[in-house]
């Protein structure tokens, strides 16, 4: 199905079309790295998104902003991180469908979400953990050497010991987990 | 030291983002099977452009080497001794001087 059959067929409201946006946008953003944690956080289910994307495309009418500029899919999960990001109650007190997209008709500042398409999992995933392997290394340059060592050329302790002169295998041991341990927590920092 | 006598281990190491693409610096050090203290990990090194570095210093902890056509030595035993410092620049003539971190690829 095209970009084109697949708007004219959520735009009429056909199961068809809207099983799809299920499968390519609202359950791939739900377990995403980015929504996950706040979806849960926030009480939000894949099936409330779901509504509240039906509820703004056709009750409301917004399926009629979309241009045609960029993908159909991208530009419906603009609006889905918008849902989630505004969950926070703190922000808004209620779920609140405003604010949601560029395209908001009352001229309120739209939120610039990031628009991709596709691998932005994975693509996420590779920035964070170069972020995280840099605070490593920053931290202490031996527990990044030991880290790359361990996990990217599968060295055992005894060959990390003997390359870095550490006094010991077991003390590599302690240093790669040390190394795991940093990097976890690294992560909660970058992305929270 | 002493590296395993059947891998060739080779780490990245990359410059801080620059503006400036040909400030930027990617380097590869790569260590030979069953490398020791007295054996050299070679040093290849380019700018954020792709083209080798001509003419430069390589400084890892504290030990300047020259690079000349995109190429340099470390010591392997000078390797190990500035392992817990994170002090790594490269140095051209004409440019700031710009550091760089262990990462992967």
């Amino acid at each position: 199905m095209t970009d084109a059959e697949w708007f004219e067929s959520v735009k009429a409201g056909e199961d068809v079309g809207w099983k799809l946006v299920w499968e390519r946008v609202v359950a791939p953003e739900a377990v995403s790295l980015r929504s996950a944690e706040m979806m849960k956080r926030y009480s939000l289910t894949g099936g409330d998104l779901m509504g509240l994307l039906y509820e703004e495309m056709i009750a409301r009418g917004k399926i009629d902003l979309f241009r045609g500029e960029g993908s159909f899919e991208g530009w419906l999960k603009r609006y889905v991180r918008g849902y989630v990001l505004n969950a926070n109650p703190n922000k808004h007190g209620v779920v609140s469908l405003e604010n949601a997209h560029p395209d908001d008709e009352d001229g309120a500042t739209g939120m610039d979400v990031p628009v991709q398409d596709k691998k932005v999992i994975s693509k996420d995933i590779w920035i964070t953990t170069h972020y995280c392997f840099h605070d490593l290394w920053m931290d202490d340059p031996e527990k990044a050497y030991v880290h790359i060592l361990k996990t990217r050329f599968h060295l055992s302790s005894a060959e990390v010991k003997d390359f870095l002169e550490i006094s010991s295998a077991g003390n590599v041991d302690q240093i790669f987990s040390r190394a795991v341990k940093f990097m976890r927590t690294a992560w909660l920092r970058h992305d929270p | 030291m002493r590296t395993p006598v059947d891998k060739t281990i080779v780490f990245t190491l990359y410059s801080h983002p620059m503006k400036d693409a040909k400030q930027r610096w990617k380097a590869h050090l790569t260590f030979a099977p069953g490398s020791t203290d007295n054996s050299e990990a070679v040093l290849d090194i380019a700018d954020g452009e792709g083209t080798p570095i001509a003419a430069g210093g390589f400084e890892y902890a504290g030990t300047t080497i020259p690079v000349t056509a995109g190429r340099g030595a470390l010591r392997c035993g000078d390797f190990v001794r500035g392992k817990h410092d994170g002090g790594i620049w490269l140095h051209r003539k004409g440019m700031p001087p710009v550091p760089g971190a262990l990462t992967f690829e």
